[in-house]
């Protein structure tokens, strides 16, 4: 789908578990998940969620015991 | 519905329905329910004083023995996760595991020198768990916090961790419970380094069944005929192997000596095979020696979807028929047909364009459920990429893990294995499947094993490699101009590798697979 190299642009999109994704611009993001307003190439989007999505563990899985950190 | 419950709460369900039963046995102690647990809540009192708290991750840098499982449970049960750092691995790979998942704490049954240099180290001995140490007290986790953390080799060069929650370990075991019918009267072993998934399975596949485990010692593991010898001794009922490997274990099973002991025959009932493509003969010769009690099921799976995700058994036409039988024009290949998708699973095959595959159509497998793992240990961009949402036809949008992989699709949902996107060799331009060569040379005559490892030469030509062996006894004078003859004979001049190298024994990677790297290096 996301195939290397492509020069689509793409926008950043998050869901209610706080779970990273990119999806191509222009279309409609899917049922469940919104963009955070970052849109770019490929590259730039991952570099994007690289600085952002700093705990990967679903919302859900995140106990208020402790952090991986 | 997977269980709410955490892994170390199903093992408790079962120190409680059954706490004299035997759980563990490494065949120099066996431990029943009650003692595995008291040892590995007496373990997790000293990693929530040693670690920051719930949440951290712990190294493992134990041989192999019951402690690997009493310390797995005790880090669970300390609400941690563990992150495999076995000996047995080369110390540098080792080091790189632990610095990259910045592991808190590490366990360990070496000397203080040999150990990787982590934040806290705790020397791990029997003292830790003698009569009269204090209980762990009892830590609160989500079926979602991690369980584990399993480093894979990356296409980057480094290797990345997958980030595994207790929640996909569950539906794991809800899913194959259709696949297979195991109880407590089972015995499985814990064949597999802890640092290959696939022991994730037999571990829990023994333990949340109230069956024992035997954690099989390393030299029955390196011999077949001590392997043989060993599921007899211990009567077991659940084996889960490599192909390349189950495959000296029938040719030990298949040796006339065997015949003559005149033993009683194995109470295996189940097979499992993971990692590789089958080698039918081997099952065959297998049945044909030991019998057709036993039933075989090839697995496909990815530690980045939790172990397994596809089941396949395979049919008594298919393996109860003498080797070297080909397989029918109309009928799919056992050895790479893996199946449907376990139950929970979402299989999407999808092709460049990114449709769904139609029968005879080669796609990339894609996979959604509870089974896809938490990600890629601190590479956010590497998830997000890995792990894209896609919205299918008649689907709902979900999380897929995009696997690399690729299938054929079947006319009736199952899927053919047909290589990797991304391990394709070019030569002279042409598009060679490494599977394809290494089918047509082992079908040479006198050909022990053989592999085809592909390689650049000197002058920076890739070309092809054929490692072989020679059968047991036999000498290789002639083989290689035989295979080479065959080679040509058999395969379109652009797939003939460029040289046979003849090897005493074909080396296994500590994840039980051929190393392909190792031979390769032998090249320099």
């Amino acid at each position: 789908m996301f195939e290397d190299g492509d020069d689509r642009q793409y926008l950043v999109v998050r869901n209610h578990e706080e779970q990273y994704s990119i999806w191509p611009e222009g279309r409609q993001p899917p049922t469940g998940w919104e963009g955070v307003g970052v849109t770019g190439d490929k590259p730039a989007c991952l570099a994007h969620i690289k600085e952002t999505w700093t705990d990967l563990r679903p919302l859900s899985g995140r106990n208020h015991t402790g952090s991986t950190d | 519905m997977p269980s709410e419950l955490c892994l170390h709460q199903i093992f408790a369900q079962q120190v409680a329905l059954r706490p004299d039963a035997p759980a563990v046995s490494d065949t120099q102690e066996e431990l029943t329910y009650r003692q595995l647990d008291e040892r590995a809540s007496r373990l997790a009192a000293v990693i929530q004083r040693e670690a920051s708290g719930p949440g951290a991750r712990v190294g493992l840098h134990l041989r192999r023995g019951n402690a690997v499982v009493v310390a797995i449970l005790a880090v669970l049960k300390s609400g941690c996760a563990y992150v495999p750092l076995d000996p047995s691995y080369p110390a540098e790979r080792v080091q790189y595991m632990a610095d990259d998942a910045s592991v808190d704490l590490v366990l360990t049954d070496a000397d203080g020198e040999s150990a990787p240099a982590a934040g806290r180290t705790v020397g791990v001995h029997a003292g830790l768990w003698a009569d009269g140490a204090p209980l762990a007290a009892e830590v609160e986790v989500t079926p979602q916090a991690p369980a584990y953390v399993i480093y894979t080799s990356g296409s980057s060069g480094a290797p990345k961790g997958v980030e595994v929650s207790h929640r996909s370990v569950t539906a794991l075991l809800d899913a194959c419970d259709r696949v297979v019918d195991v109880d407590s009267s089972d015995v499985w072993t814990l064949f597999h380094s802890y640092c290959f998934d696939f022991s994730v399975w037999e571990l829990w596949g023994a333990l949340a069944h109230g069956g024992k485990l035997v954690v099989v010692p390393a030299e029955a593991a390196r011999s077949p005929e001590a392997m043989l010898a060993l599921l007899r001794s211990e009567r077991v009922t659940v084996l889960n192997q490599v192909p390349s490997v189950f495959r000296y274990l029938s040719r030990a099973a298949t040796d006339p000596r065997e015949a003559a002991a005149a033993h009683p025959s194995l109470p295996l009932r189940y097979v499992i095979f993971g990692g590789e493509a089958v080698d039918v003969d081997a099952v065959r010769e297998w049945r044909g020696a030991q019998g057709t009690a036993t039933e075989f099921i090839n697995m496909y799976g990815i530690t980045e979807t939790t172990v397994f995700a596809t089941y396949r058994r395979l049919l008594p036409a298919e393996i109860d028929v003498p080797p070297g039988t080909p397989v029918q024009a109309s009928a799919t290949d056992p050895a790479l047909n893996i199946g449907l998708p376990l139950d929970g699973l979402d299989l999407a095959l999808l092709t460049p364009e990114g449709r769904p595959a139609e029968p005879g159509e080669i796609g990339e497998i894609h996979l959604a459920g509870q089974q896809l793992a938490i990600g890629y240990l601190n590479r956010a961009e590497l998830t997000a990429e890995r792990y894209p949402v896609l919205t299918l036809p008649g689907r709902a949008p979900r999380r897929y893990y995009r696997s690399g992989d690729l299938a054929v699709a079947r006319a009736d949902g199952s899927c053919e294995f047909a290589g990797r996107a991304d391990d394709q060799v070019k030569i002279n331009g042409y598009r060679i499947e490494i599977a394809e060569v290494e089918t047509a040379l082992r079908a040479a005559h006198g050909v022990g094993d053989l592999v085809v490892v592909p390689t650049t030469s000197r002058i920076g030509e890739r070309m092809l490699v054929a490692f072989y062996t020679a059968p047991e006894g036999a000498a290789a004078d002639g083989l290689p101009e035989r295979l080479a003859a065959h080679a040509r004979t058999a395969l379109p001049a652009f797939m003939v590798p460029g040289r046979f190298v003849n090897v005493p024994l074909l080396p296994l990677s500590p994840s039980g697979k051929t190393d392909k790297r190792a031979l390769a290096e032998q090249l320099r």
